[in-house]
């Protein structure tokens, strides 16, 4: 007895275009995401557990690292308006994977240590009280 | 239910195999994917090629299997959170490619049923970052997970192509596949 006849086939035309369908709406995903301004991006969101706990100004750049009060095990290294994770203590090493980020709305996670940075504009880092700003 | 002469004996012994295969797979893309990917996140997902082959070949059951033996072994390794993503990644591509394989009608080609085994996978990480996080800021990377989840899962889906000739002759050989998925 041997396999054959009714398996699916390779690939189809029409699967070519659901492909194509994926990859057009993760571009617009992407698109929107990166691309509606927001303001200028100077200051990076430290969040423990979820809650936020700091705002780093991303102008000072750092002289060594810095590391939260909270949570010890992690540092934060920034230059150039530039933040990203360096020197942690953690398993993986992915958040220190995720490099430098700077534009508004770039994340940078560390799942065991329950740490996660995201770039925020400046309207919302002056004014941490406020919603939203409009005009 | 997969209808072989083979002894039980037999199957685990190849389950093991194919875990083994999983794994080495696992452990080569990432001594490579570091130097040849720089994005962070993104994996070849060359295991992925031994789940769909146990989907196709072997039946539901051991393509189940093999995803969740593969993330018990990451839990052995690498601990628990890294526990939580490959389940939560390999649990959700395992069971949507099964979808999509058992609706038997609408025909859907290998290579779409693998790119969406790996975007699928890499939604469900996603999910299990931002359910530990208790956080939805890490939806923001899903664009860039989506889309390399279609090319991996692309090129996952040709490897797996150049070595179904491979798999079909070791499946007669072995006497050991599902007469009722063809």
């Amino acid at each position: 007895m041997s396999i054959e006849s009714t398996q699916p086939m390779f690939f189809r035309k029409r699967d070519a275009l659901i492909a194509a369908l994926i990859v057009l709406l993760a571009v617009a995903g992407g698109a929107w995401i990166y691309l509606t301004p927001d303001g200028t991006a100077s200051y990076a969101k430290v969040y423990f557990d979820n809650h936020p706990v700091e705002y780093l100004d991303l102008s000072k750049d750092t002289d060594g690292l810095l590391t939260l009060s909270q949570q010890p095990n992690v540092h934060f290294e920034i230059s150039d308006h530039k933040i990203r994770f360096a020197d942690v203590n953690c398993p993986d090493k992915i958040c220190e994977g995720f490099g430098w980020i700077f534009r508004p709305g770039e994340t940078a996670v560390c799942l065991p240590n329950r740490v996660y940075i995201q770039i925020v504009s400046d309207t919302e880092a002056e004014n941490p009280d406020v919603d939203a700003v409009i005009g | 239910m997969v209808h072989t002469k083979k002894s039980p004996a037999y199957r685990v012994a190849f389950m093991g195999l194919l875990l083994a295969l999983a794994l080495v797979l696992s452990l080569v893309e990432q001594s490579v994917s570091s130097l040849i990917i720089p994005i962070q996140g993104v994996k070849l997902g060359l295991s992925n090629m031994i789940t769909m082959y146990a989907l196709f070949f072997l039946g539901t059951r051991s393509a189940f299997l093999i995803a969740g033996l593969k993330s018990a072994f990451v839990f052995l390794i690498r601990g628990p959170v890294a526990f939580f993503m490959s389940i939560s990644g390999g649990m959700l591509s395992v069971c949507c490619m099964f979808l999509l394989f058992s609706l038997k009608r609408a025909r859907f080609s290998y290579l779409l049923i693998s790119i969406c085994g790996a975007v699928s996978h890499n939604i469900g990480q996603i999910c299990a970052a931002a359910l530990w996080m208790q956080t939805a800021v890490v939806f923001t990377y899903l664009p860039v997970l989506v889309l390399s989840g279609v090319l991996m899962g692309c090129i996952t889906g040709i490897l797996l192509r150049v070595i179904l000739p491979g798999f079909r002759r070791a499946a007669n050989f072995f006497g050991y596949f599902d007469p009722d998925r063809f």
